[in-house]
């Protein structure tokens, strides 16, 4: 999962869904009500049984008409919604009883009864439900009793596996483990504590369950295997069928049954697939399928809106005439380029500056389902030049992954950007998908974070590898295996000829990562990005890795990182961000020599260093540059309302810094000093 | 390898319970056993015979052994394919269901096929675009068929072609040519409704996988929405869907027995109605057995294909619960 992920405020949403919670449970309190009250009322009058002429058409003092015996079909359809109504009910509730308390034991106890339990369970779901009814319902004499039990039969185990897969979960929450280390019976640790944590999941269920159940129900009566002495929708549509009421088009017999079932049957599944949030929420836990961990944010996808357009003086920055200067990489032929990596990380044709990336002011918010936005990139200024090795450097969540995938295009639907980003020349930030598109697949490479999850579980490592010169290279499948076995061998997989035919799974995290960066070579595009490339590796693998990222020849690697040791030796700038904000770039020499600003000296003395001596002390800076960017303003320019909230309009770092003043409250530029930019007060000039 | 046998075991477990369940419910029902292994027609016209022929009945169907042996008989002749004799019929219950059984399979497994491409696509295609113009038409709609039951929507269709009298109302196509226009509507509304189901399946797992990482692998490498969606996001959300499709196909096969009634096709659905109104119980029984065993030996189907879609599975360490 990607660290960036919006978090919802907790207590609002669990007010929301109390209240959701609430709303339904009236609904169907209502709906359970309505049978009982209209039996009683009916039957007191005893109006089903009135006989008038047959085959009344509605009006006529009978708001529906009249079926063949002469029965007033609208009482006789309250009649009988009562009697569906309470068989659906009856059964859901024997079903959810029944599926709650052995998920509950199966869940709670494990070992022997959750095997037992589960394992009938298995077996009742593979037992169709119309079937078992007839049959049962044959041998036992008819009658809406039997029939409500043999629903339940069928459909306790659905429930059973959702509660018992739910309460396996809570059960290894703290809350749980807490209540039983201060001595709580299992008794009240399923009554009092995970009891109340399935209740909704349980309603939910439930009321699909009657949905359902009235589904079976008028099945059966539909087919004249019902209760013959309780009229029941079902059973009126089969007194429609069996009376060729269809055929000589008395729509007033059959249209109000079929209209009732579809809008209560509809009614239930609708509250059911709303409680278990959205409709078609979890359909899949039944089977225990779903994956766990997700917000609703991550299950809510809009298309990606842009807003904010490059200011058209920032274009003329950007020189378009070099570009002719230095010669394009040869992308046509990718195997025979594999197998010469150039020797070191500097091709020698890159001998003129330009810029790939250049971000202007780059600002990126979150927005959540609150009215607060979450803030992740803010006034970010950055040059990527050909030929520059970049390590972007700080704590988690402060924006490094953010900012790459604003770089791809690639940020989620809620994600809002401003500022510019220009590549080669071309301000990506109006950029159509199919423009990103072509970027990814021919211009940057993108090395994902996270080995484990990023690679697809179904597809084999070499199909992966290849992919992307299989889509756009126009190469076959057969070619493609060839090429990611070359590839992979460059990465370090030994055997690779066999291995590119491994599935993720049956790869280390350490071997998923070269699969990863051998992906990123398959383009050959001229920019690399890669977002900690040595996440979770041991030291032996680091340093692969580190070797891997060496041979790159790429126009441009930018690097994020925790990870200061192979930060320092493989680039050659770094780059250190700290809440969404860049505090200093530096050469690597210097940096890690002496870092400028209080925050980096901090980092340098946090974060892991293997062989490196931490510079602890500040070496003291006397001279001050000028500024970098004149026109850095504009990442205040969109906190001028909050200037009153004094913390978040100034320095990240004010609340740590030992070298704290009044200024630090108001943010400050990025000034350049000696090769350093900072973004410190320390080193502003001085008038 | 484990996997495999753990879900023979619970497939073969399933059958010995149908078979169980069959036999309590002839020999622990109040009354003779005979009436439910005879059925109620064979009962009558045995009952007029001498008392000898009856014990000589009840010798051959072991009725004065132990239950358990009787049990174990009952099992044994069930899996050699004698479920009993229908007095009804006069033949061999396996005889008379075997060619039903054929009828309604024709029916089900072409919409079982076509629901399953067409939910799955659909549901697809509505997963990668929440709330975009396909989810929302399709979901309020395939939320209305899904909540109308089967027989319901038939008897619309059934008023549909009654009026515009091109179909024929129901029956049984007399050759191959006209078989067509029979099968349309039954099956029309068995796909139908159960493309409305795995429509909900799929696109419910699709929006579930479309967040996970190797999605945006997939895009950093450059890759168009359609791509991902079928090059990665279906592989992975297909075998859990075959799973449901292969559970829905009990509710399949239910729903398509009250179908079945309504345009009168010849299957297992008009059969077992028969049987129950005659009061034929070996065939109730048997026909209950086989239906089980289709639908038990569909879910087996699905676990293979399950195990040939997913790697995790095909070397067994998916679960890791």
């Amino acid at each position: 999962m990607v660290a960036w992920t919006p978090v919802s405020v907790p207590e609002i949403d669990l007010m929301n869904k109390h209240a959701r919670t609430w709303r339904e449970g009236a609904l169907i309190l209502v709906a359970a009500a309505l049978p009982g009250v209209s039996i009683i009322l009916f039957k007191s009058l005893d109006i089903p049984n009135a006989l008038f002429s047959p085959w009344l058409p509605p009006g006529n003092g009978h708001l529906l008409g009249t079926n063949d015996v002469g029965q007033d079909i609208f009482f006789q359809l309250i009649f009988a919604g009562g009697r569906s109504l309470m068989v659906g009910l009856a059964a859901a509730l024997t079903a959810t009883l029944v599926g709650t308390l052995t998920g509950c034991v199966a869940g709670y106890y494990r070992g022997i009864a959750d095997r037992v339990i589960m394992g009938l369970a298995d077996i009742f779901l593979l037992i169709p439900d119309i079937p078992l009814v007839i049959v049962l319902v044959s041998f036992f004499e008819p009658g809406l009793f039997n029939v409500i039990i043999v629903i339940a039969m069928t459909s306790w185990p659905g429930t059973a596996r959702v509660v018992r897969s739910r309460v396996l979960k809570i059960k290894e929450s703290a809350f749980v483990l807490n209540a039983r280390s201060l001595g709580a019976g299992d008794g009240h640790i399923i009554l009092r504590h995970i009891l109340p944590h399935t209740g909704e999941l349980i309603l939910a269920k439930a009321t699909l369950a009657v949905a359902s159940a009235m589904l079976t129900e008028t099945g059966i009566s539909f087919l004249g295997l019902g209760d013959p002495c309780q009229v029941t929708w079902g059973s009126m549509l089969h007194g429609v069928f069996a009376g060729a009421g269809l055929i000589n088009g008395y729509w007033w017999w059959y249209l109000p049954p079929v209209l009732c079932i579809s809008v209560t049957v509809m009614g239930f599944n609708l509250a059911g697939f709303y409680l278990q949030k959205g409709w078609g929420g979890n359909v899949l836990d039944d089977l225990s399928l779903n994956k766990q961990g997700r917000t609703q944010e991550e299950r809510q996808a809009d298309d990606l809106v842009v807003t904010g357009i490059a200011p058209p003086v920032l274009m003329k920055k950007i020189n378009k005439g070099t570009k002719i200067l230095a010669p394009e990489p040869d992308t046509r032929n990718p195997i025979s380029k594999a197998h010469n990596p150039a020797p070191h990380s500097r091709p020698p044709f890159f001998c003129l500056k330009r810029p790939v990336f250049q971000i202007l002011n780059l600002g990126v918010e979150f927005e959540t389902n609150q009215k607060k936005n979450i803030k992740a990139l803010d006034g970010v200024n950055l040059t990527l030049e050909n030929g520059d090795r970049m390590a972007i450097i700080g704590e988690s969540g402060s924006g490094k992954s953010v900012l790459f995938l604003a770089m791809l295009g690639l940020l989620p639907g809620n994600a809002r950007i401003s500022g510019e980003i220009f590549f080669k020349g071309k301000g990506m930030t109006s950029f159509s998908q199919k423009q990103y598109q072509h970027i990814r697949a021919w211009d940057v490479a993108y090395v994902p974070q996270g080995a484990g999850n990023a690679l697809n579980p179904v597809i084999k490592v070499g199909h992966q590898v290849s992919e992307r010169m299989r889509i756009h290279g126009g190469i076959c499948k057969k070619e493609g295996m060839v090429m990611a076995a070359t590839l992979l061998g460059q990465t370090g997989i030994i055997n690779s000829h066999q291995r590119v035919h491994y599935y993720p799974h049956q790869f280390s995290g350490g071997m998923n990562q070269r699969v990863l960066l051998a992906m990123a070579l398959a383009g050959e595009n001229s920019v690399l990005l890669a977002d900690e490339p040595t996440k979770g590796l041991d030291d032996k693998t680091k340093e692969d890795v580190l070797n891997i990222f060496l041979k790159f020849d790429r126009e441009a690697i930018a690097v994020v990182t925790h990870d200061l040791w192979f930060a320092r030796k493989f680039a050659g700038t770094i780059v250190v961000m700290y809440k969404g904000i860049i505090l200093e770039q530096a050469p690597a020499d210097s940096f890690f020599k002496a870092p400028y600003h209080p925050y980096s000296k901090a980092l340098l003395n946090a974060l892991p260093f293997r062989g490196i001596l931490n510079p602890v002390i500040m070496s003291s800076h006397n001279g001050y540059g000028e500024a970098d960017f004149g026109d850095n303003d504009g990442g205040n320019g969109d906190r001028g309302d909050q200037k009153d909230k004094k913390f978040s309009g100034g320095c990240p770092w004010v609340r740590e810094c030992e070298h704290f003043h009044e200024r630090c409250w108001h943010m400050p530029r990025l000034y350049s000093h000696n090769t350093h930019k900072i973004r410190c007060w320390c080193h502003a000039p001085k008038n | 390898m484990k996997h495999v046998t753990a879900a023979f075991c619970q497939y073969t477990l399933a059958l010995l319970a149908v078979l169980a369940l069959n036999f309590l419910l002839i020999h622990m029902m109040p009354g003779d056993p005979l009436v439910h292994i005879l059925g109620e027609e064979g009962y009558y016209q045995m009952t007029r015979q001498p008392p000898a022929y009856i014990e000589k009945i009840r010798e051959t169907y072991q009725l004065n052994d132990s239950l358990l042996k009787q049990f174990l008989s009952h099992i044994l002749r069930a899996l050699q394919g004698d479920l009993g004799w229908s007095h009804h019929h006069g033949r061999a219950v396996i005889k008379i269901i075997l060619p039903r059984m054929g009828w309604t399979l024709l029916l089900l497994i072409p919409s079982v096929l076509i629901s399953t491409m067409a939910g799955g696509t659909l549901g697809a295609l509505a997963g990668r675009s929440p709330r975009g113009r396909l989810d929302r038409v399709l979901t309020p709609l395939f939320l209305l068929i899904y909540s109308v039951p089967g027989y319901c929507l038939g008897l619309f269709v059934l008023i549909l072609a009654f009026h515009v009298d091109a179909l024929p109302m129901g029956g049984m196509p007399s050759g191959i040519t006209d078989m067509a226009l029979y099968m349309m509507m039954p099956m029309g509304v068995l796909i139908l409704h159960s493309t409305a189901y795995k429509y909900m399946i799929m696109k419910n797992a699709v929006l579930q996988e479309i967040h996970e990482a190797y999605v945006m692998t997939a895009r950093s490498k450059g890759l168009d929405d359609r791509g991902i969606l079928f090059g990665h996001v279906v592989k992975n959300a297909l075998p859990p869907f075959i799973t449901v499709v292969a559970m829905h196909f009990g509710f399949m096969m239910g729903g398509s027995l009250v179908v079945e009634m309504v345009f009168s096709w010849q299957g297992m659905g008009t059969l077992i109605y028969d049987a129950v109104i005659s009061r034929d119980y070996p065939l109730i029984s048997g026909g209950f057995v086989i239906i089980c065993a289709s639908v038990i030996l569909a879910n087996a189907l699905a676990d293979v294909i399950h195990g040939c879609l997913d790697p995790r599975i095909r070397s067994g360490n998916r679960f890791n619960e």
